[in-house]
């Protein structure tokens, strides 16, 4: 599967993941220009763009990973109850040995 | 609840259903476990958190002294909070359906799977006693497959869907056209 199908059928994991890296990247500039700042007052831009940018990508990332996770898992339950209804109808749809479904 | 293997469809079909149909809201479709509603809310939060980041942004770079900066940074944090908070909610909500559907699932095929599980550690019992009985693991080896008439699929001999049904036996490379029971897995 080529990267662009993976990310088409995987869309959810993939802006989970560019979301972690903005903020990963927020992160780490915002506390470059904080280094080089030698005044409080001069550092505190850097904590509201890199910081406060940073954890709010981390945490979209974060919830977006975990969504898609649960989205799967529930994915699963719907083909197990679509087993289970195909299951208890086939049996009194015929009663032939052959296989319907 | 009311069995799998038992005749009365309609209350079976009811509590399978409620996986899928029971947890959508009632004017939108839902997204996985999520209501619509629940995601519009969350998107609406995010968007909202992140404008008010950008206006926080904004207002402090211009500044280098004063309270107000402050201030803004207060602002920044509160949006970050109510962004944290609507994706909590989200994600226990999420947790909450999962744990709903997982249980209404487990309570559609578990039953006769537990009696075989009984039955099992009986038979393990009596053979630590001495007595060694056929226990259902032997049955299982003894006839390594079962179809029902007029089921697609194949099954374990203790597979909840075959419990209380005449099967007939099969060789594992005998299915033909059947399919594998997605829930004993054979």
């Amino acid at each position: 599967m080529d990267l662009y199908r993976l990310v088409r059928a995987q869309w959810d994991r993939a802006l989970a993941i560019a979301a972690a890296v903005a903020g990963l990247i927020a992160l780490f500039v915002g506390w470059l220009g904080v280094s080089d700042a030698i005044l409080t007052t001069q550092q505190i831009p850097y904590l509201a763009s890199g910081g406060l940018f940073g954890l709010f990508a981390l945490g979209v990332g974060a919830t977006l990973w975990l969504s898609a996770d649960m989205r799967d898992e529930w994915r699963l339950l719907e083909r197990i109850a679509d087993a289970v209804d195909a299951d208890l109808d086939a049996p009194q749809q015929s009663s032939a040995p052959s296989a319907q479904a | 609840m009311t069995s799998v293997t038992g005749s009365v469809r309609a209350p079976r079909t009811a509590t399978v259903g409620r996986i899928r149909r029971g947890t959508r809201a009632r004017s939108l479709p839902a997204v996985g476990p999520w209501s619509r509603r629940l995601l519009v809310g969350v998107v609406v939060a995010d968007l909202i958190s992140f404008l008010v980041l950008v206006v926080v942004w904004y207002r402090i770079s211009g500044q280098l002294y004063g309270k107000e900066t402050i201030v803004w940074m207060d602002l920044g944090a509160i949006a970050l909070i109510a962004s944290g908070t609507a994706h909590a909610l989200w994600l226990v909500r999420g947790r909450g359906r999962l744990r709903a559907g997982r249980r209404a699932v487990i309570q559609a095929v578990a039953p006769d799977h537990l009696a075989a599980l009984a039955s099992d550690r009986r038979a393990l019992r009596a053979a630590m006693r001495g007595s060694s009985p056929r226990s259902v693991t032997d049955r299982d080896a003894a006839t390594a497959l079962v179809i029902v008439r007029g089921i697609a699929r194949f099954h374990r001999p203790g597979c909840a869907f075959v419990a209380d049904r005449s099967t007939e036996a099969v060789e594992p490379g005998s299915t033909g056209d059947f399919e594998a029971c997605e829930v004993c897995r054979p």
